[in-house]
């Protein structure tokens, strides 16, 4: 049997995918039933995360995003793990190419690009665009996302939203010379 | 610099957001009025505030000496700039 590659899809079990991203879009469960559903269709994901509503998890290569535990993949947000045009034949076709670490607080509407590692503890602010890895423990806004302040506490994981808020510090802008 | 500055600086910083609530001056502001449960700030918010007072008041501001049931109440989060402001 030859070496699995990103254009060798199986017809079946990609239309299996397909039927199980559309199972998981409204069935209920954010931990139980749409992880699972996530799980049989090839992600990478630790117990203890949360799937939103109307995520979606990469349509076509599910296996090439890694989830790790306690982390939270908000409502409607998307994760992208390759585009066809990339080039990405010449990567290990195994190779996670979007991984969230542990305790991750991905925000609603949130799109995540291929190529990037999101850092333990790290949050994406709702609607935000990751084009680029994020460091640990860092709060990230806009598109592009950008990191506008450090975490001293995760958002994911059963912190209060009050005590996430106490717990941030800014980036604080430089002083050039300074 | 008195409390009563201080009021009028983050009524002021987030002046739009209040009157979007029907707020129309730092006089009308309960103590206990809750600024996230409100909708006035979310954590963005919350962070430019933050960064707007520092440079208001030129100082860093450290949140983790007021209760965390406090950061979010105007009337708290005032007193405690206020004493930040003249340590």
């Amino acid at each position: 049997m030859g070496k699995k590659t990103l254009y060798d899809e199986d017809s079946i079990r990609g239309l299996y995918n397909r039927f199980l991203q559309v199972l998981a879009l409204y069935a209920p469960g954010g931990k139980s039933i749409r992880a699972r559903l996530h799980r049989m269709r090839g992600v990478r994901m630790d117990e203890n995360v949360w799937v939103g509503t109307a995520a979606i998890l990469e349509t076509g290569h599910p296996h090439l995003i890694r989830i790790h535990s306690g982390s939270v993949i908000g409502i409607r947000s998307v994760i992208i793990a390759h585009f066809r045009e990339m080039g990405i034949g010449k990567r290990d076709a195994d190779e996670p190419t979007v991984t969230i670490e542990e305790k991750v607080f991905i925000g609603p509407g949130a799109i995540i690009l291929p190529n990037v590692r999101i850092g333990r503890g790290a949050v994406v602010t709702a609607g935000s665009v990751v084009t680029t890895s994020v460091p640990p423990m860092t709060l990230v806004q806009g598109n592009p996302a950008k990191p506008v302040a450090k975490c001293g506490v995760p958002l994911a994981g059963g912190t209060s939203y009050k005590d996430f808020l106490r717990n941030l510090s800014p980036i604080r802008p430089t002083v050039p010379g300074k | 610099m008195s409390l009563d500055d201080i009021r009028k600086m983050v009524y002021g910083n987030l002046q739009t957001h209040f009157e979007n609530a029907g707020i129309h001056g730092h006089s009308e502001i309960d103590d206990s009025y809750d600024m996230v449960e409100s909708g006035i700030v979310d954590s963005l918010g919350f962070v430019n505030l933050m960064l707007a007072m520092e440079k208001e008041l030129g100082l860093t501001i450290d949140f983790l000496t007021l209760p965390t049931d406090q950061v979010s109440k105007f009337g708290a989060l005032c007193l405690f700039l206020e004493k930040q402001s003249n340590q």
